[in-house]
């Protein structure tokens, strides 16, 4: 019966981190940088994204 | 729990006793990934993390657990069951802060859980350093440690690798031997220059 209920929640654990790992969305890097706007302020967010 | 036991494990499971090259697992990242030093670097650092927490949780779930309620049969299901789960979280920490590692890395992140690295040294672990006479905390010291040095030593031999690769690329290597060949047989003198570690403990 241990061996039993070891399995099952091991496998309810990892459908668990399967889950939020599906669910967590990837960050977005990839987004139009207006170039005008980057050079108008010059702040590090821009010089960062355009790296 | 000495220090003298932690740097002869590390130094034992990272040069002499090395995972991909002595004992010949985890080859498939050792191929796949090895073609940009960055590629690796970050393969590297999720195996060493996926294999320290595990051979921690795989050593304490076999002492505490499976050997006391006598089901050491099940230790490769729950084994493989919570380096999988280990991996999700890694993908999941990686695909929120690093995309640029995250898509480098591609299928072979989700690939960790089949790496049979982490599983042989969690396996390792258990016949080589467990028994009923050594304590526990004295057992997953030495676990954790041998689990540091081998996934030390994984990550020296891909990086090592994977910049021979890159310089390889640029080389004039002749047709036939360009790519996979040439690489194997890089790999196969790296492997008899390990073998010659044999021996320095």
């Amino acid at each position: 019966m241990v061996g039993i209920a070891l399995v099952i929640g091991l496998v309810l654990i990892f459908i668990g981190t399967y889950a939020l790992n599906k669910s967590t969305p990837p960050p977005e890097l990839d987004e139009t940088i207006d170039k005008e706007a980057c050079n108008a302020c010059k702040n590090f967010a821009c010089a960062y994204k355009e790296k | 729990m000495s220090l003298t036991v932690f740097f002869t494990a590390i130094v034992s499971a990272m040069l002499i006793n090395n995972v991909i090259l002595m004992q010949f697992l985890g080859i498939c990242p050792f191929l796949g990934v090895s073609k940009k030093s960055k590629s690796a670097i970050g393969m590297s650092g999720a195996v060493l993390f996926v294999m320290v927490i595990a051979s921690f949780v795989t050593y304490t779930l076999y002492d505490l657990v499976l050997y006391e309620y006598n089901i050491p049969y099940i230790s490769t299901i729950a084994f493989i069951l919570v380096i999988a789960s280990l991996v999700q979280f890694v993908e999941m920490v990686m695909k929120r802060y690093s995309q640029s590692l995250y898509k480098s890395l591609g299928i072979y992140l989700p690939l960790i859980t089949t790496n049979c690295a982490i599983l042989g040294v969690s396996e390792a672990n258990i016949t080589a350093i467990w028994g009923e006479s050594v304590p526990y905390l004295d057992g997953v010291f030495q676990a954790v440690s041998t689990s540091i040095g081998t996934g030390l030593g994984f990550g020296l031999v891909i990086f090592a690798f994977s910049s021979i690769r890159e310089k390889l690329e640029a080389n004039n290597v002749p047709k036939a031997w360009k790519g996979v060949p040439v690489s194997l047989v890089v790999a196969g003198i790296m492997s008899l220059a390990f073998f010659g570690l044999t021996g320095i403990i």
